[in-house]
């Protein structure tokens, strides 16, 4: 086991450099100008403005740990966007390709390979996150004397691994879909389709009644994101996302136990004669 | 007879309403090297990835070592060695890394001595990447991969795919001495000499059934010969007809094919008499034999 989630990870290692390099790059310039880039946005009212709205921008920007917050969530958005990729890579992709039929061919049981594979996608987004802390903890010492006393490297540490249950639970889900579904692409569209419509919807969602009341059924909702700055953080909405990502798992288990690899065909169509 | 290392009973796997394989029943005894035969899509690969349990059947079951092919896939795998039809890897590794990765799945490792032996008998540069490889040293790391821990069965899909000549020999003669020690291999191919220089039995499927099982020498018995031969006369009506087993066709004025299933000798004395100009022999695979006794429309002489 420990030596296939090693080989796992290894096919990663690019990719978790690549995203978690770029994120960690994008926080710590965010965190670098906020100081000034927050007294030029109070002038402006842009919480007002729909499509500020649906980027996530819903009160006015005053403080640096406001504006700071207001960027926090897109560590979402991309971690949601990495692993609907590397989920739907894990099983379908490698499908596609071709490589799965070498690895179940091989003396491993498929739970074990499910398995594997989940624990490489939560580790390397678990990495990915680490590297969008280091973004913070390089600039912090340069910044922290002019951002409001807020924020705190600590808090920034929680904002920044506040996202992986998030992040899990795309992840199972593309990898529950790629063991279902015959193709990569519909597993990658429907991670991607929750990632990006669940960001969207959520933060629009509190401008019309009927789509707030539905917000609870996307994983956003759960998502505290820039909250953890300025509120303390809560473990129930990211406990429920780990439990959602928990039973995609044992589902991505159940359908890969029962595929017909190589085949391509939707579930009703394997099903035979 | 020993028990069989594979045995099927009525096999069938459909892809939704597509022919996979129908009811394909075979027994591949211990220390057996079983050529497995027939045209592109009759069911070959199918009928290999569902012994692997890649692919579930609609009906019927597999066994091998006794076991089942679904339920105990894992110790089933412990003891097989697969060379696939259709190879893919992951192009950033290294050769070695490969073959290590590989040897780190297996309880049982591979013999490095045995693992450096096959890598310089097939000429296979382990330390090049992957995405690196031809086509045939992509087939030779697939080899080394199956034979490396000395599997009891082998299971080779088309395992001279892409490589040349001599290479080939040396898989042929890795073959050979996978038999004599008493292991199992299970392997399909279109290549009449290899077949011929080390399957005991083929069996040959054609539109998803298994429709013969025959030793190689009775097969190899009833080999025909197909020549072109340009004639400076014409063929009188009858004229072979004494010889028995001749097929004539013109396929131009005084050029004819032949297929000569007997009597070469005294086919050629006698076409010597019309006058021979040209001729042209055609080879023939042990699949046209096969196709020729069981194909579609032919004669069955089986």
């Amino acid at each position: 086991m420990l030596n296939l989630i090693l080989i796992e990870l290894r096919k990663r290692k690019n990719s978790i450099l690549g995203w978690g390099l770029g994120v960690g790059a994008y926080l710590a310039m965010i965190l670098a100008i906020a100081p000034s880039l927050a007294e030029q946005f109070s002038a402006l009212d842009l919480g007002s403005i729909p499509v500020y709205q649906a980027f996530g921008i819903g009160s006015s920007i005053g403080t640096a740990s406001e504006l700071i917050g207001v960027y926090l969530p897109f560590i979402g958005l991309l971690i949601g966007v990495y692993a609907a990729i590397t989920g739907s890579q894990a099983l379908a992709g490698e499908e596609d390709k071709g490589t799965l039929e070498t690895l179940v061919t091989l003396p491993l049981p498929r739970w074990m390979i499910v398995c594997a594979k989940a624990i490489a996608i939560e580790i390397s987004i678990l990495a990915i996150l680490a590297l969008c802390f280091l973004g913070f903890a390089v600039v912090w010492p340069f910044v922290s004397a002019d951002i409001d006393s807020t924020i705190t490297l600590n808090k920034l540490f929680i904002a920044s691994f506040e996202p992986f249950a998030l992040g899990l639970l795309i992840g199972m889900l593309s990898l529950a879909a790629g063991a279902l579904l015959p193709r990569r692409a519909h597993a990658l569209w429907i991670g991607l389709f929750v990632t990006i419509g669940g960001y969207f919807f959520n933060n629009l969602a509190p401008l019309n009644e009927t789509m707030n009341a539905l917000k609870p059924f996307q994983p956003f909702h759960y998502y505290q994101a820039g909250d953890v700055l300025t509120k303390s953080f809560e473990w129930s909405p990211f406990i429920s996302l780990l439990i959602v990502a928990s039973a995609l798992l044992i589902l991505a288990t159940f359908f890969f136990q029962r595929r017909d690899i190589t085949v391509g065909l939707w579930p009703w169509q394997r099903a035979g004669v | 007879m020993s028990e069989p290392v594979i045995q099927t009973e009525n096999l069938t796997v459909y892809y939704g309403k597509r022919r996979g394989i129908i009811d394909v029943a075979l027994d591949v005894y211990e220390g057996e090297v079983f050529g497995f035969l027939g045209p592109n899509g009759a069911g070959k690969t199918t009928t290999l990835r569902v012994l692997l349990d890649v692919i579930r059947p609609t009906a019927g079951h597999a066994a091998i070592f006794g076991m089942d092919t679904q339920r105990d896939g894992v110790a089933i795998r412990q003891r097989v060695g697969y060379v696939p039809g259709e190879l893919a890897y992951p192009e950033m590794m290294r050769g070695r890394e490969y073959l290590n990765m590989i040897n780190s799945i297996r309880t049982e490792k591979a013999d490095p001595e045995y693992r450096r032996q096959l890598c310089s008998r097939f000429d296979l540069d382990v330390s090049r990447r992957i995405r690196a490889y031809s086509r045939g040293n992509k087939q030779k790391l697939a080899l080394v991969a199956a034979f490396m821990h000395q599997p009891d069965l082998l299971i080779l899909d088309e395992p001279t795919g892409g490589l040349d000549p001599l290479i080939q020999q040396q898989v042929m003669e890795t073959v050979r001495e996978a038999k004599e020690d008493g292991r199992t291999v299970f392997f399909s191919s279109h290549i009449l000499p290899e077949v011929q220089a080390v399957c005991d039995r083929v069996g040959i499927i054609r539109d998803g059934k298994l429709i013969a099982i025959e030793h190689v020498d009775s097969l190899l018995k009833r080999q025909f010969h197909r020549l072109q031969i340009r004639l400076m006369e014409p063929v009188p009506e009858g004229y072979f007809e004494s010889l028995g087993g001749v097929i004539v066709t013109e396929i131009a004025p005084q050029l004819f094919n032949f297929e000569v299933r007997e009597n070469l000798p005294e086919f050629m004395y006698m076409a010597s008499n019309l006058g021979i100009e040209d001729v042209v022999t055609q080879g023939v695979s042990l699949e046209d034999v096969f196709l020729t006794y069981y194909g579609k429309g032919a004669n069955n002489h089986a």
